[in-house]
């Protein structure tokens, strides 16, 4: 008896040992540390945090990373983010009141477009959809110009593209929205076209890579990151243009290491930090940077009007209706 | 006299409060325990969860929003969300069916023919069940897609022939890589059945005149019946739940898990994604209450003093076509792991041949992953431990206590079992998320719950499967020779249910090296594990890297399983029982 109330003490005392252990170690955060919740990849947080640790030897920094709207949820839940990073503007915004007003040492290079009027984020870059396709399988006039292209027959089974439900799938179906005249007829003959329409965002371009598919509409950082790596790929801006959509940085108001937070803020949006932005293939908004390697600079592109504010008004309706053509 | 009263009565009183101290109360603490852990950790995030599925739709906003069937509404409403579910049903129903087409003959041949290397053959036999769907479903991509490179080597060869492979996208391509998966859990409950069912009644049959055919239509099969009804329940759970393989090839024929990732990732909207998540839980809710029906009207206990082995089909023809047979689907169903182990090292695979042979694959691992190792092996380990000891417990509490409720504890473990990970994940996510008043997010705790709520009841369900085998004599031989429920519980009772708690711990050692769907919602910057960085290099389509560390986890899985296969007692297929 004694002996068995011994061996449950000593349970008990295991159990307890290990939660009040895991306790400790959330609570152990020193000042020189720094939590990045990045929206991007797990090697781009990692280009971000070597980049910055070089500056700043003495600030640890690790990374959460995850899809977008996940970082907002984990944020709005109240986790202990010091910075998110690589967030698009709408789930910024969605995430509003937890980030804190810091108007970085860089902050003149930025039009008001790329900041929050609160200087609570700054855009760092800027994720512009353009088409990117298989060179190994269209050639000549098989190559599309328009976004009226992609419901040509001859198109038919070959076109790739992210579900209205992601993140940039949603900002394709809202351009596409706009370019018809306020309505979905081109997504329709899209659709019609047997599309298929992938539940993430990054299946399409892998798929156009290896020559599953033939055409995606994406981020330019997936083109330049495939073509880097030497996949039968190019880019391709349609002549409508594109629309002009903003991702960015901004410090959280329950991140336990705010002075550490500030620092990356400077860093990221300094020349120095854009150049980071740009190794990703992804096109700074920083002035004094170019385009990504091997993609055309800023003042080349077309673009065509993006409202923000419009397009989140719209995603319910707009999703509804995408889905019943499905 | 008045005063002699009233001393009895202060005796009495010391009495009472003595024998109150005197008692034993370690049984029930001990009992208590786990109880308390399941209604805080179990049954407290389910009931958010369906509490939560009848609230107004919203996005990102995670405070009480009005009641309101409205996610149902917009679910039965629109035409995606309709298909999706028709595209669930069938499915999870044809691969099922499938399975139990492939797996039954197999564990038949495997259990009762003679043919060598059957340790091999069990063991291997597992490994396509344990890999993360999205790694998997991308080999399969390699293999069988438009480029696939054995889809292109298939119909070079049966060009000529007029014969080509269809393209692995859509409903067709969805059912086979999930039955080629999933096959594992009937092929080894059945064997487990074949090879432990009572050879005597079938001799008996035998002697008596009766046929072959009739002997296993009448003795054999009926035997095996309730194995096969758990194994065809987890493949049916298992195909419902899956997110990896519909996202990668179902094209546009989307399933419940699609939508609910819609909802939570897509729009952030936790209560919608419970009313999916809900309507998920009534679908496999009826399935489990039918196979429970159909299982219940067959339930055999097969008593026997003695043990025979059982005679072995041992005629050539049978033996070359049992090893063919098993052969043939062993090597089809082990493709994706040949692919992950070749693509390890390789820089890449994206057309039709890997390119780039390297190590560096494997060389970068220690400075890229080292704190994943540890993770990974800390958080698994130190939740199998102590899955073994609940497990344990709790199996032992509702098998030999019986106590009153014993069929709703009983449903309370096992409901994990049952629901796909994401449910589970989204309903601890809304429980234990920061906004809550117990805010674990980030730490290995909450890792640690969240994979003793979802494994526990591979432990729980061998060890009760075990003791209702077990003759209770010898435990009560104990007891009445004074020994405390403790002491018999530790000498008596745990010795001979050692097999099982190896058996339950090893499949749910070996799983949780390579769990994804509740880690990703959970894990936070010192919490990382190895799957997680697996599914980020997949994303990023490095797929050089997330090989080299997958096939890591394969050879250390592997070898955990063959060793306990070898061990005589020990067999995987009882973790897996209903």
């Amino acid at each position: 008896m004694k002996r068995s109330l011994a061996v449950f003490l000593v349970l008990l005392l295991v159990l307890t040992a290990v939660l009040v252990g895991c306790k400790k170690e959330q609570k152990s955060t020193g000042p020189m540390e720094l939590v990045i919740y990045n929206g991007g990849s797990d090697a781009e947080g990692q280009k971000m945090i070597d980049a910055f640790t070089a500056k700043y030897p003495n600030i640890k920094v690790t990374q959460v990373q995850d899809k977008s709207a996940n970082i907002t949820t984990r944020v709005l839940q109240g986790e202990e983010a010091d910075v998110v990073t690589l967030i698009g503007k709408e789930n910024l915004d969605a995430m509003l009141d937890h980030l804190v007003s810091y108007k970085t040492a860089n902050d003149k290079k930025y039009t008001a477009e790329l900041k929050e009027h609160d200087y609570k984020y700054y855009a760092t870059s800027m994720p512009l959809q353009v088409f990117m396709y298989n060179t190994d399988m269209l050639k000549g006039d098989m190559i599309p110009t328009s976004w009226f292209d992609l419901s040509h027959p001859k198109y038919k089974g070959l076109i790739v593209l992210g579900s209205p439900s992601t993140g940039s799938g949603y900002a394709q179906l809202y351009m596409m929205y706009k370019l018809s005249g306020d309505n979905l007829n081109l997504v329709k003959d899209i659709v019609a076209n047997k599309a298929v329409y992938l539940p993430d965002s990054t299946s399409g371009p892998a798929g156009v890579e290896r020559g599953e598919y033939a055409i995606t509409i994406t981020g330019e950082k997936n083109v330049g990151q495939a073509m880097a790596k030497g996949s039968p790929v190019t880019y391709l801006y349609p002549k409508e243009g594109t629309g002009r959509r903003i991702e960015g940085c901004g410090i959280c108001v329950n991140g336990k290491n705010q002075e550490a937070a500030k620092l990356f803020m400077d860093f990221i949006t300094s020349k120095e930090g854009a150049e980071v932005i740009l190794s990703m293939s992804r096109r700074s908004t920083h002035p004094d940077v170019g385009g990504p390697a091997g993609l055309p600079g800023l003042k080349d592109l077309k673009f065509f009007p993006y409202d923000d504010a419009e397009a989140s008004k719209l995603k319910k309706s707009l999703q509804a209706e995408f889905n019943g053509l499905l | 006299m008045s005063r002699k009263y009233s001393i009895t009565e202060n005796g009495a009183e010391t009495n009472k409060i003595k024998k109150f101290f005197q008692k034993d109360f370690s049984q029930l603490i001990v009992f208590a325990i786990p109880m308390i852990f399941l209604a805080v950790f179990l049954l407290y995030p389910m009931g958010i969860t369906l509490v939560r599925a009848f609230w107004t739709p919203a996005s990102f906003n995670f405070k009480f929003t009005g009641w309101s069937l409205e996610g149902f509404r917009q679910f039965f409403s629109t035409r995606m969300y309709i298909r999706s579910l028709g595209n669930s049903i069938i499915v999870s129903v044809s691969v099922t069916l499938l399975c139990i087409l492939i797996g039954v003959p197999m564990g038949y041949c495997v259990a009762r023919v003679k043919i060598p290397g059957k340790k091999l053959l069990v063991s291997l036999g597992i490994l396509p069940i344990i890999m993360p769907s999205f790694v998997g479903a991308y080999t399969w991509v390699i293999l069988l897609g438009n480029k696939g490179v054995l889809r292109v080597a298939l119909n070079w060869l049966l060009g000529p022939l007029g014969i080509t492979i269809p393209s692995i996208y859509g409903m067709f391509g969805m059912i086979l890589c999930m039955t080629l998966t999933y096959f594992p859990f009937v092929f080894q409950m059945s064997y487990g059945a074949f090879s432990g069912a009572n050879a005597l009644l079938e001799e008996a049959g035998m002697l008596m005149g009766a046929k072959r055919g009739y002997i296993m239509r009448t003795i054999t099969l009926p035997l095996i019946i309730p194995s096969l009804g758990a194994a065809a329940l987890l493949v049916f759970v298992r195909a419902i739940g899956n997110f990896g393989i519909p996202a990668v090839i179902g094209g546009n024929n989307y399933v419940l898990p699609t939508l609910i990732s819609f909802a939570y990732q897509g729009d952030g909207d936790i209560n919608f994604a419970s009313s999916i998540a809900v309507l998920n839980v009534i679908i496999t809710g009826t399935v489990l209450f039918v196979q429970k029906k159909i299982v219940a009207k067959r339930e055999y206990e097969t008593i026997s003093a003695t043990h025979t082995d059982i005679k072995l089909h041992d005629g050539i023809g049978a033996r070359l076509f049992a090893s063919i047979f098993c052969l043939i689907i062993l090597v089809f169903s082990l493709l994706p792991q040949v692919t992950i182990i070749v693509m390890s090292f390789f820089k890449n695979w994206t057309g039709l041949l890997p390119v780039g042979f390297t190590l560096s694959n494997y060389a970068s691992i220690p400075k890229n992953s080292g704190k994943e190792m540890f993770n990974s092996f800390f958080l698994s380990i130190t939740a199998t431990l102590m899955c073994a000891v609940f497990g344990s417990i709790l199996a032992y509490i509702t098998e030999r206590k019986k106590p009153r409720g014993a069929a709703l504890l009983d449903l309370s473990i096992m409901a994990p079992f049952i629901l796909p990970g994401t449910v589970v994940s989204i309903a601890l996510l809304s429980a234990f998320g920061g906004n809550s008043a117990f805010k674990m997010t980030g730490t290995y705790a909450i890792l640690l719950i969240s994979y003793m709520i979802r494994r526990t009841p591979y432990v729980y369900r061998s060890v009760s499967a075990n003791l209702t085998q077990l003759n209770p004599s010898l435990e009560e031989a104990s007891t009445i020779s004074g020994a405390t429920w403790f002491y018999t519980f530790r000498r008596v009772s745990v010795p001979l249910i050692m097999p099982a708690i190896i058996s339950g711990s090893v499949m749910t050692l070996t799983t949780l090296l390579q769990e994804l769907s509740t880690t990703i919602l959970l894990y936070g910057p010192k919490t990382r594990t190895v799957p997680i960085q697996i599914y980020n290099k997949v994303l990023e389509n490095n797929l050089g890297q997330a090989s080299a560390l997958s096939t890591i986890l394969l050879i250390v899985v592997f070898a955990i399983i063959y060793g306990m296969n070898s061990r005589k007692g020990s067999d995987v297929s009882s973790a897996l029982k209903m």
